[in-house]
């Protein structure tokens, strides 16, 4: 029973994490059917640019934090705008191998650049501590990542249903001719949207550092997991994405858990199992 | 005016070309050559050999069915644990462990294939990686059986048909894996060109309408995937035998990517785009070997983004520019064949 | 096979091919409603409608691409209503496609190559040449030559015209010698200078293939059908000869309008 509800609280942590980081993929995808390899680049430089500001800058916490997501999702509208957007029409397999070919660039550059061991983040007093919840004792750190994760969907789905950019976001997903027919600047909703992505998964790698350290091979430890959670999930669908990121996050809670020695062999079976049997997503219409 | 002159199967307009050994002979000059040229680097010149076995496998997948995998080190790493461990505990002949290795290549193929190959794009494609994911860490878990971490070794290959020992030079090793490869080469060659082969390039064109023509699409891309397969198997067999350890990055997501890098570098599509791009990557990677493992790495990564910028169809485009503005120049008209 | 066909003495009125309460629908939207439709040997029928009446659901649905929720489809007196896309093509039941999707990166040749080693089941020869197959490139040859583009056999088909593109789709279709074909707006995009090739190939479509023509050009209907089944919202609304058609005031209300 108490191991039960480890894993549950644990996955839900792990699995809001997943969310926070891969949301962003599952909406360029979405948007403009590009497959992304590299996003989780976004998510390890947002936790250096974080540990730099801290703790060579001396920054405080908070600003800290806030300068380093928006320094992400600021240096990623160039990458969209004169990089990406140039394979958007191109193959699947040319986007493939242009973001490969980001991932290696930037594993190697932060490599040189930070050396090649896990860089701590520095995290306040107040977020140092553990909360006793009588049954189990959770890092502070923990329920940051759990109140941050749920504002991250609350916040993304009233943006998503409530405001103008959400409704030409929803649109483009739906059809790009007909929204870019309807007067939207598709082009410029995909640059935002890329933006906001990018942002939320340099969110994500800082609060989450302490369940996916920052070193230099995160994009590519870390691809498959964030690749899976969009085929899950299902690419361009939020509340998709959400389902798909806890159900990650408990299955692999779960195998660390229950076969510690077997885990990453258990999670690759799950994903290979789940992606197999429901290679459109878990609420993916059936192949055309 | 064409029609009265040429042969009756070029005026019916085949690009394939004829079953005479050609391009093998060739091969085998060069590789001759550089044998006797190089003498001092028959290792290096062995794993290049290697590579290229490996990139055709792909360019099998790729070039000519449109399968885009990321996870082709999976049957290649699979092969070389095969062919160690078959060394080591079973017997040391290395045509017997190539057998081995090849079957064994082909059998995960087979079994993944079954599984992924109804998925499409980005789903395939995870699949892939994630099939690579997971043969590294049963390889890994098993560090009883593989060595895990430090490698497997303590097996010595049998002489070569009882008579060719493995020598220290790599003399044997060399000259065994460049046979292998012209051997392999030769069967692509005839079945890329093959009825079965022009059906792997209709699913590479428009998988739909293979199928609207009748074709059984997922069984043609099954059989391709497990004869890709049984190629990588067979190149991590060579590397097996000839370096004579096997570590777990014979089956990483690098040796995946690296090995899409070399097909792409050379061109996909074409079996001697697979060869062009692999020599050229590996002798880059030669002579950059000072250069620290970051610093390689941001190379490839550079290269990756070149090609998919500025050479989308890889290096044969250069060969095939400049044969089109030779043909221009002695007034050669309609030149639309050049594939 | 084609023997067999030749003897209609033996049951003249055989249906060759029938589509029985066809329906499709996706939650409470009907897109296909209790569709019938009969095709005998030779038959040459038109199916029109607006454009949203279903015509795209129903090939689709024919040829296996969607599941049907109620209705059979038979084909040579078997049920062929759960058989997969490429199996109902194996045994007969050929569709042609609106935009064409031809091979584009492959020659003339190698694409109705590719037609004929499926009709012949040799495509599963791994190691031997093109050149070596046996009978592979005479056939090929007759119908380069039945549909005079002989000469285009080399080139490959993103450099041809379009109405030449149409022609090898209409030769890769007839390489695969059908019982039933469904033809579906064959002249769809082919300027009036080459629309007469569409017009002679399609008229010289073998006497016994039944074939069913989707299509728009109300001119090429007329000359071709002598059924014609018009649908409307996912049901067949009227049936008929071209004449009964024309005259029949709900079809030119709701269809023919005042374009005509």
């Amino acid at each position: 029973m108490g191991t039960l509800i480890n894993i549950l609280i644990d996955g839900v942590v792990y699995g809001l994490l997943l969310f926070m980081i891969a949301v962003g993929l599952t909406i360029t995808m979405g948007l403009m059917r590009f497959i992304n390899l590299a996003h989780g680049v976004f998510a390890m430089l947002g936790g250096y640019a974080a540990i730099w500001l801290i703790r060579q800058m001396g920054l405080p916490w908070l600003p800290g934090v806030i300068i380093a997501v928006l320094a992400i999702a600021a240096i990623s509208v160039p990458l969209e705008r004169w990089l990406v957007s140039r394979v958007y029409q191109r193959p699947p397999l040319d986007q493939v191998l242009l973001t490969i070919g980001i991932v290696f660039c930037m594993v190697a550059i932060s490599g040189l650049v930070f050396g090649t061991r896990v860089s701590s983040m520095p995290f306040p007093e107040f977020l140092s501590g553990s909360l006793d919840l009588g049954f189990k004792v959770l890092p502070a750190q923990r329920i940051l990542v759990v109140s941050v994760g749920v504002a991250s969907f609350v916040g993304l789905w009233l943006l998503l249903e409530k405001t103008r950019f959400g409704i030409q976001l929803r649109a483009t997903v739906d059809n790009v001719q007909t929204a870019s027919a309807m007067g939207i600047n598709t082009r410029r909703v995909a640059t935002l949207a890329f933006a906001l992505g990018a942002g939320m998964a340099a969110l994500g790698g800082i609060v989450g550092s302490a369940l996916m350290p920052i070193e230099p091979y995160y994009p590519l430890t870390y691809m498959v997991l964030f690749l899976a959670v969009v085929a899950v999930g299902g690419q361009g669908n939020l509340t998709g994405t959400l389902v798909g990121a806890l159900l990650l996050g408990m299955i692999d809670t779960a195998t660390k858990y229950l076969a510690p020695q077997l885990s990453s062999i258990l999670f690759f079976v799950a994903i290979i199992v789940i992606i197999s049997l429901r290679p459109n997503g878990l609420f993916g219409r059936a192949a055309v | 005016m064409t029609q009265t002159t040429v042969k009756p199967s070029l005026a019916l307009g085949t690009l394939h070309t004829g079953r005479l050994p050609i391009p093998e002979l060739i091969a085998l000059v060069v590789g001759l050559g550089c044998f006797f040229a190089f003498p001092s680097n028959l290792g290096f010149m062995t794993e290049i050999v290697i590579m290229i076995l490996l990139v055709l496998s792909l360019d099998l997948l790729l070039g000519y069915t449109g399968i885009a995998s990321l996870g082709q080190a999976a049957m290649f790493g699979g092969g070389a644990y095969c062919a160690g461990l078959f060394a080591l505990h079973i017997h040391n002949d290395p045509l017997l462990g190539l057998i081995m290795a090849a079957l064994f290549g082909g059998l995960m193929a087979g079994v993944s294939g079954l599984l992924f190959l109804r998925a499409h794009g980005l789903s395939f494609i995870i699949l892939t990686i994630a099939f690579g994911s997971l043969t590294f860490a049963v390889a890994n878990q098993l560090n009883w059986l593989t060595g895990g971490d430090d490698g497997l070794y303590g097996y010595i290959m049998a002489p070569l048909f009882g008579a060719f020992e493995f020598d220290f030079f790599g003399r044997t090793g060399f000259l065994y894996s460049l046979g292998i490869l012209l051997v392999v080469f030769y069967g692509l060659r005839r079945l890329v060109n093959s009825p079965f082969g022009l059906s792997a390039q209709g699913i590479r064109e428009d998988r739909q309408r293979m199928t609207s023509l009748g074709f059984p699409v997922y069984r043609v891309m099954l059989m391709i995937y497990i004869i890709a397969g049984a190629i990588a198997g067979i190149a991590g067999a060579l590397s097996a035998q000839t370096i004579q350890v096997v570590g777990l990055q014979s089956l990483s997501f690098t040796m995946s990517a690296e090995a899409l890098v070399m097909l792409i570098l050379g061109g996909t599509g074409r079996l001697y785009g697979a060869v062009i791009g692999t020599v050229v990557f590996m002798v880059v990677h030669h002579y950059a070997a000072d250069l620290d493992p970051s610093t390689w790495m941001l190379v490839i990564g550079l290269m990756l983004i070149a090609v998919v910028l500025f050479l989308p169809k890889g290096m044969v485009q250069l060969v095939d520019m400049t044969r089109n503005k030779v043909s221009r120049l002695n007034g050669g008209a309609g030149h639309d064949n050049s594939k | 096979m084609t023997t067999l066909n030749e003897q209609p003495a033996v049951t003249p009125t055989a249906s060759r091919f029938s589509v029985q309460g066809l329906s499709k629908r996706f939650g409470n939207l009907v897109v296909a409603d209790d569709i019938h439709i009969d095709l005998t040997p030779g038959a040459r029928m038109a199916l029109i409608g607006p454009n949203g009446a279903g015509k795209s659901t129903f090939v689709n649905l024919v040829t296996g691409l969607l599941t049907p929720s109620s209705g059979r489809i038979v084909l040579d007196g078997e049920d062929i209503t759960t058989m997969s896309a490429s199996r109902r093509v194996r045994n007969g039941l050929v569709r042609s496609f609106q935009v064409t999707r031809l091979f584009r990166e492959l020659t003339v040749a190698d694409n109705i190559r590719l037609a004929v080693l499926q009709e012949r089941q040799q495509y599963m020869r791994l190691f031997s040449g093109l050149a070596n197959t046996p009978g592979l490139d005479e056939e090929v040859q007759r119908i380069l030559n039945e549909l005079n583009i002989r000469d285009r056999a080399s080139s490959l088909v993103h450099n041809l015209a379009y109405g030449e593109q149409r022609l090898v789709e209409i030769a890769l279709v007839l390489a695969l010698k059908p019982k039933v074909l469904l033809l579906d707006e064959p002249a769809a995009g082919v300027p009036d200078s080459e629309s007469d090739l569409i017009l002679e190939a399609v008229g010289n479509l073998p006497k016994d293939l039944a074939v069913l023509l989707i299509e728009h050009d109300m001119d090429l209907v007329f000359s071709f059908a002598e059924q014609i089944a018009v649908l409307v919202n996912g049901a067949v609304m009227a049936t008929g000869t071209p004449q009964e058609i024309a005259h029949n005031e709900t079809v030119r209300n709701i269809y023919l309008g005042k374009g005509h």
